[in-house]
């Protein structure tokens, strides 16, 4: 499955570009994308966890990007 | 044309607010302007507030990734809100508990929201935290059957 992407893929692409949790909440994180404030809902559990394409597609949309250009940004292609 | 005034003791103020509060459950619609930041608020009846509400055509998308035989539920307005599940029923119901804490985490910090979520957002979550005890009326809000 090359377009399965891993909690912790996602979470390593929401650290490089500076997204941080929200208070003591663990599954609100902002940040920016394309110089755009960006609000995301993730919930982390293990780092080699597959998420849902499903959810992929929800993560893209709360970032207004599509769900092809979210998986190269986090596959860094 | 007389001038608008831009500046009003408490009490004026208090009096104008009375008087303008009896004429919005007409269908009035005042408008309070910060002169300083230039900011404005208005204040809507129900019946206006609820036919805005009805313009909102939020609805939910559904997918289901076969590899892990898991569906995904999430409100295509605020996509911050969506439900995982091994059933369709599951993730709508997930989603409901999603949407309930979501709303109360951007009510926590709508300073930063204020910023990132457009209007049409901001009002179908505005909705959701004026519903929160209502689990009913919250389904028929996020359209979960």
């Amino acid at each position: 499955m090359p377009d399965a992407v891993t909690q912790g893929q996602l979470k390593k692409f929401l650290r490089r570009n500076h997204f941080v949790l929200k208070e003591k909440k663990n599954n609100l994180y902002v940040g920016m994308i394309d110089g755009k404030p960006r609000a995301i809902t993730f919930h982390y559990h293990n780092d080699n966890d597959i998420i849902p394409t499903g959810t992929v597609s929800a993560i893209a949309r709360q970032l207004e990007l599509s769900k092809s250009d979210l998986i190269d940004r986090i596959k860094n292609r | 044309m007389a001038k608008t005034r831009l500046v009003y003791g408490a009490a004026e103020t208090r009096s104008n607010i009375s008087q303008n509060q009896g004429k919005v459950k007409f269908g009035f619609i005042p408008k309070v302007l910060n002169n300083t930041t230039l900011e404005a608020s208005y204040m809507i009846n129900q019946k206006i507030f609820e036919s805005v509400i009805d313009l909102i055509k939020d609805k939910n998308t559904i997918e289901f990734d076969e590899e892990l035989a898991v569906y995904t539920v999430y409100n295509t307005i605020v996509p911050q809100i969506y439900g995982e599940g091994a059933t369709k029923d599951e993730a709508m119901d997930q989603m409901l508990a999603e949407a309930k804490e979501f709303a109360q985490d951007y009510d926590e910090n709508i300073d930063v929201f204020s910023g990132i979520f457009d209007g049409i957002q901001q009002l179908l979550i505005g909705y959701i935290l004026l519903n929160l005890d209502d689990d009913n009326k919250l389904r028929e809000i996020l359209k979960v059957a």
